[in-house]
């Protein structure tokens, strides 16, 4: 367990990622966004600037950057050697709930009210591309890490249609996953950007071909709704929080879950794995921040 | 009886001779022959007797009493006392007749009354003879007089001491009255006086022995037997008898088991050998034909032991057999009849009592079938058997539903105490978890897992389990309802295969397709609940196509399709429910009746209540609550406040009429407690959630509405710890609409107490709502508003109590605020939006001047602050002067705080008039959001007329309205319900509810298999964990 112990910020943590320089990034409901030294649990810095709670947060892969949206849709952009604020963006009243770089860094993808995909540049700020979605809001956002996919996750559709899968290439729809009857708050990538794995207020897991647009497997445990999942970098393991105030942790290569972890007294909103694909934090609406490691598991 | 020394010849003296004739015993003339050489030779009287004994001997009976019966015509001696044995014989040898196999009750009667009569003739010529007093305890014997019998071989005893007659009858009393010893004891003293005497007294040791438990000892009597006479069938009998015991023995093994029984059916055949007309043997083939299937030789022996008058138990067993053939065929009546022939021969015979019970239930002589079960308790009162069908008698009538549990509990603990499954019938234990459902889970899946249990051995021996599918059903319904998916999913899909085996083995049939269709159903219950609902839909789909008259599968395919928004689906398909299959379905009118109230058609809504109520069942709870509701909702709306008292008044009789129905109902009350709270009576209002809280407390609607009236009551911070603790017990803060009831207390409690952290608070909370429905504009409304509160408190604040931080963070939510309040008011128009536009631009420009007011009051802050700097360097510096210097500098700077106060004092005269601005826009807000949300539980009067106006709570209120579980169909043509049905002996008691958890089991189909847990249904339905049953 981490040094960071029960009270990291002064309210809910809502989102978390672990940069390639192995430091910790989390966004709170206390407006702020913390930098902190994975391997110690030091604080680092404390990111202030968001007038609202903080919704996502993302870092670059060089770990140089981090981005981080809050509930009134302003993007913004820090830099995480300087500990500052590198840019801001504001996308208007919810357009933009939470933010994603893509894997070459120079694009920031984030869902819309009208559940688009708006890409800006991370260099300029400007809207570059939009991906179309279907009209419902898109709660979550993800890049395939070769980059060739974005996924977006959306509020419950009457046609069930919660997940969609878009050609970065092309801009255009390429799957739409139907398998969730309600809203998808959570998608992540498998390291070899075949695989793409949903939680949703259904409190189910689905993992999908990405390629093929099947639904492969629905991993059911959570009591409540699955509020995020993350893929470990090794292909190896899915982590998902819930507001069962649990974390779970899967073998996507056995589809079973092979771990639960109650330390949480309060809905577990985020996590993150660190490059290795070996430890991962899960951050949670009680103000902590908890840390595991699946080697010692 | 008595045994004249034995040689080959019997003689006659010849008359005025010396000599003798000498006729041989293996060649007796008839008794005309024998009376005509007996009278001519005038033989005494006693040659009568002698050759009576040997025709006696020889099982020639009847010879023996012709010859008696002439003996006693012969007068040639004035002198009685000779005739006196001719009477004892004759006697004797009536009750023997009368005991014969194949002889009618008259002729019994007649050879009974013969006896008597020869027994009070021989006590008219001496009143004290032995052998009359004998015969008279024998026949007081046979006609089970046995203190009188015991009475007569005592005095003979008292008299003569080895009377072996005497001796003998009185073992048979003990025998019959279990001293055992004390028979083997007579026993004893006979073969000491007689060791070859017939009957061989060694039988009754025998079974003196096996009784006393000495087994061995016992068989080496009756190989005795057989040694002296290899024709005693009675012992052979007796030996068979005791191998067959041994085979009922539990821890034989097959192969053990098997020998035994051929060793037993031996000795049996041997008996028959012996003398075919061994009754007991007889009977015993008999029963050994029924077990090996050949039901014709077995009634022909049945019909000979039934025949065996005398022996009671015998016959008793003989109608027994014959009765368990005709049960087998199906002959029910005449099963029943022959069973209670054989109950009326021994009412001690309980298999026959149980047939005769069971055959009563199948003829529904309901009354009958209990007495005759009760029978066999009395005598046996730990026969679980007994006890488990009686349970199940009184399970099936509502009135007996504790005296069943009683039973079933008692049953349950005798196979406890036993440890082992004595029962082998599942349906108890399946009867039993259905009963427990209502009350008691555990021993609900306690029951199902013993009677699955019993199941599994029973296949673990070949045998089939034809309704393992039903039951698996049932637990798999029973995890279900606990949440166990998984393990229920497996179950269902277990019992699909089994059905699936039964039709490939047996061929289709209506029965096994019926369960199929039920379970899945279940299996569809499943699937929706883990929000599989494809697959859900694909299952109802196709059970709606096969059998169109499953209401539940175009009920479910209805609700599916409202969750999903597509209103006019539903409600085609709960109109295809009401108006094509039954026009009486509770569910499907009252699900369409939600439906209405869904699409704000509050009128039609009502209508469709009323109809419930009106035309199918008065007593609808369900339908009465929501009509109290829609009562409450349109007297909300009322502005007539003489018509609005009218129609709060007609609320509440609504509830009031629940509430005699059903005393406990929460809802109701709940209603109640509401309609006190709106008008305005709020203390009662909150005793009376309060209470209810405490006694059901498991109602989230009751939580919220208890809440509320705290709110109602400006005990803020008591509503807001009670909206935090629901929303996480009931709603793992997983439901906007209870963060925002809560954000408005809090919102509230800031205000009162003119505290901006508080206010910050009440932002924190929406902003958590926010999150959970990013897509709900009027929250980002909110978190505006709350923050245009938040810089309204800290500008109100005096100076002291704010920091130039404060108010740039107050600031700073202004600009948020602004950028909120823009997108808002541009929201385009063809987005129906819960706000009014016009108002949000207003507010932002509200927002405008605010921030001036704070960029002014930042300047007088930071005047301020630097003021106090001043001060505190000068009081450091006063410190060090004099006394009157002091003095000096606190009468300056006093003055120039009152000068501050009074200009704060202004500045916050004009901002309460822009304040009164806001609030008549709010109120405007509030109006329009009340028409969306329809419910709104707290009045104008009564509600604080600011932020959200109460209507968040009204949202909640709406859903306490839910659905009840659609209910059993009526009777669907097709399928039947999934059976749980054995056929053949306990067909009366074959019955099976589904697992329905309906007290208001209201049409009673005991064939339903369905798994309607409201549970489920209704959070489809509405979405709320809530459950309106009881």
């Amino acid at each position: 367990m981490a040094p960071w112990g029960k009270l990291a910020h002064d309210a809910g943590i809502w989102s978390a990622a672990w940069s390639s320089k192995n430091a910790l990034v989390t966004g709170s409901l206390d407006n702020t966004v913390k930098v902190w030294n994975a391997e110690n649990g030091e604080l680092k810095g404390t990111l202030t600037g968001h007038q609202l709670g903080v919704n996502s947060v993302d870092t670059n892969a060089e770990g140089t950057l981090a981005v981080s949206t809050s509930l009134d849709s302003q993007i913004r952009i820090w830099d995480l050697e300087q500990l500052k604020q590198h840019k801001i963006i504001d996308a208007g009243a919810v357009q933009a709930w939470t933010a994603k770089f893509s894997p070459d860094s120079k694009h920031i993808a984030t869902g819309t009210a009208s559940g688009d995909i708006n890409q800006y540049s991370v260099e300029s700020g400007e809207k570059v591309q939009t991906f179309e979605g279907r009209g419902k809001f898109a709660m979550s956002v993800a890049y395939s890490p070769n980059g060739e996919y974005v996924a977006c996750g959306t509020e419950a559709s009457s046609d069930s249609s919660t997940v969609l899968l878009f050609d970065v290439a092309t801009g255009k729809l390429r799957h739409t996953f139907k398998g969730h009857a309600m809203t998808v708050r959570s998608l992540a990538f498998s390291a070899d950007s075949t695989k793409l794995v949903t939680g949703s207020d259904d409190k189910r897991i689905m993992i999908h071909d990405a390629v093929h647009g099947d639904t492969i497997r629905t991993l059911s445990g959570h009591s409540a709704w699955v509020l995020s999942v993350a893929v470990s970098s090794d292909g190896v393991h899915i982590s998902s929080g819930s507001s069962d105030n649990k974390v779970k942790l899967w073998d996507l290569v056995a589809d079973q879950c092979i771990d639960t972890m109650d330390g949480h007294s309060d809905q577990v909103w985020g996590l993150a794995w660190n490059k290795q694909g070996n430890r991962f934090v899960s951050v949670s609406e009680d103000k902590s921040i908890k840390f595991y490691s699946t080697t010692s598991a | 009886m008595y045994n004249p020394h034995y040689s080959g010849t019997l003689e006659i003296p010849l008359k005025g001779s010396d000599n003798v004739l000498e006729i041989s015993r293996s060649n007796l003339p008839n008794p005309a022959e024998l009376f005509e050489i007996l009278r001519s030779e005038e033989a005494p009287l006693r040659h009568y007797v002698l050759f009576a004994l040997e025709y006696a001997r020889q099982n020639n009976v009847d010879y023996a009493i012709k010859i008696l019966a002439d003996g006693l015509h012969v007068e040639y001696d004035s002198n009685p006392r000779p005739r006196l044995p001719l009477h004892n014989l004759l006697a004797s040898l009536h009750i023997r007749k009368a005991y014969q196999p194949g002889v009618t009750a008259q002729e019994r009667n007649t050879h009974l009354s013969d006896a008597t009569k020869h027994l009070g003739s021989a006590e008219k010529i001496n009143p004290k003879d032995d052998t009359t007093w004998v015969s008279k305890g024998l026949l007081l014997l046979a006609r089970s007089s046995l203190d009188d019998a015991h009475r007569h071989f005592k005095q003979v005893l008292g008299e003569n001491p080895r009377s072996i007659p005497a001796l003998l009858g009185m073992a048979r009393i003990q025998i019959i009255r279990e001293n055992y010893s004390q028979a083997l004891t007579t026993y004893r003293q006979v073969l000491k006086l007689l060791p070859d005497c017939t009957p061989n007294p060694r039988i009754g040791m025998g079974i003196c022995f096996y009784k006393l438990g000495m087994e061995d000892t016992a068989i080496t009597s009756f190989r005795r037997c057989i040694e002296m006479n290899p024709r005693d069938a009675t012992a052979y009998v007796m030996l068979a008898m005791i191998e067959f015991n041994k085979t009922k023995k539990q821890d034989m093994s097959g192969e053990e088991l098997h020998d035994t029984y051929k060793q037993g059916f031996q000795y049996l055949k041997a008996a028959y050998d012996a003398d075919k007309h061994h009754p007991v043997a007889g009977l015993l083939l008999g029963k050994h034909f029924t077990l090996i299937g050949a039901p014709e030789k077995a009634m022909k022996l049945a019909l000979k032991a039934s025949n065996s008058t005398g022996l009671k138990n015998v016959q008793s067993e003989g109608f027994y057999i014959m009765a368990k053939i005709s049960h087998q065929k199906g002959a029910y009546s005449e099963a029943c009849s022959l069973y209670q022939k054989a109950v009326s021969f021994n009412p001690d015979n309980h298999m026959a009592q149980f047939g005769l019970g069971q055959t009563l239930l199948f003829k529904q002589d309901i009354a009958s079938a209990i007495t005759a079960f009760e029978r066999i308790l009395a005598k046996e009162p730990k026969c679980v058997e007994a006890i488990a069908v009686l349970g199940s008698i009184y399970s099936r009538s509502p009135g007996t539903k504790s005296k069943a549990l009683e039973y079933f509990d008692k049953a349950t603990n005798i196979i406890h105490e036993r440890n082992t499954l004595a029962i082998q019938d599942p349906l108890m234990f399946t009867e039993m978890a259905q009963l427990l459902e209502q009350t008691d889970i555990s021993k609900t899946t306690k029951a199902y897992m013993f009677a699955l249990g019993i199941c599994s051995q029973k296949i673990e021996r070949g045998e089939t389990v034809e309704y393992m599918p039903e039951l698996l059903n049932n637990i798999a319904a029973i995890n279900h309802m606990d949440g166990r998916l998984d393990s229920a999913e497996t179950s269902y899909n277990k019992a699909l295969d089994l059905c699936e085996t039964k039709m490939e083995e047996n061929g289709v049939d209506a029965a096994t397709r019926a369960t199929i269709t039920s379970i899945r159903y279940n299996l569809a219950r499943l699937y929706e609940e883990r929000n599989e609902v494809p697959r859900a839909e694909e299952i109802y789909r196709d059970i709606a196509q096969k059998y169109h008259g499953y209401a539940d599968a175009h009920l479910r395919l209805g609700v599916i399709e409202q969750n999903r928004g597509n209103y006019e689906q539903a409600t085609e398909l709960y109109k295809v429910v009401y108006g094509m299959i039954d026009n009486k379905n509770v569910d499907a009118w009252t699900l369409m009746g939600m439906l209405q109230l869904n699409q704000n058609q509050i009128r039609n809504s009502r209508k469709t209540m009323e109809r419930i109520v009106k035309e199918i069942n008065r007593h609808d709870v369900y339908a009465l609550i929501a009509l109290g509701n829609i009562q409450l909702n349109i007297a909300r709306e009322e502005k007539d406040n003489a018509i609005k008292q009218e129609l709060y008044k007609k609320a509440f009789e609504f509830f009031d009429k629940v509430l005699k129905i059903d005393a406990h109902n929460a809802y109701a009350a709940n209603g109640i407690a509401i309609n006190v709270a709106v008008h305005g009576r709020h203390k009662e209002a909150r005793e009376m959630f309060l209470q209810l809280h405490e006694n059901a407390s498991t109602i989230p609607a009751l939580s919220l509405n208890l809440a509320l009236v705290s709110a109602d009551m400006g005990q803020y911070m008591n509503a807001v710890t009670l909206y935090a603790s629901a929303s996480k017990k009931y709603f793992n803060d997983e439901d906007p609409n209870v963060l925002l009831s809560m954000a408005k207390a809090q919102y509230c409690l800031a205000k009162q107490e003119k505290s901006p952290e508080k206010m910050l608070e009440a932002l924190t909370m929406t902003q958590r709502a926010l999150r959970l429905a990013p897509s709900d504009k009027t929250t980002l409304y909110d978190i505006a508003l709350i923050q245009q509160s938040y810089a309204q408190l800290v500008s109100d604040r005096q100076s002291e109590n704010r920091t130039i931080a404060d108010i740039k963070n107050a600031m700073a939510g202004l600009g948020t605020a602004k950028g909120i309040l823009k997108s808002l008011a541009a929201v385009p128009t063809k987005e129906h939006v819960y706000y009014e536009r016009d108002i949000a631009a207003q507010r932002e420009k509200h927002g405008d001047s605010l921030l001036n007011i704070l960029e002014r009051k930042l300047k007088d802050q930071e005047a301020h602050e630097a003021d106090k700097e001043r001060q505190a360097e000068e009081s450091r510096q006063k410190r060090e002067d004099e006394k009157t210097q002091r003095e000096e500098e606190e009468r300056i700077r006093l003055e120039k705080q009152e000068e501050e106060e009074r200009e704060i004092l202004e500045r916050r005269r004009l901002l309460d008039l822009g304040a009164k601005e806001t609030q008549k826009e709010l109120d405007e807000l509030n109006r329009e959001r009340a028409e969306r949300k329809r419910m709104v539980v707290s009045d104008e009067e009564v509600s604080e007329g600011e932020f959200e106006n109460g209507e968040r709570e009204t949202k909640k209120q709406k859903k306490e309205r839910k659905p009840k579980e659609p209910k059993e169909p009526k009777e669907p043509k097709e399928p039947k319900k999934g059976k749980l049905r054995k056929k053949s002996e306990i067909e009366g008691r074959a019955r099976s509810k589904s697992e329905d958890r309906d007290e208001d089991d209201r049409d009673g189909d005991p064939t339903s298999h369905r798994n309607t847990s409201k549970k489920y249904k209704s959070k489809e339905i509405i979405d709320s964990d809530d459950d309106m049953s009881e």
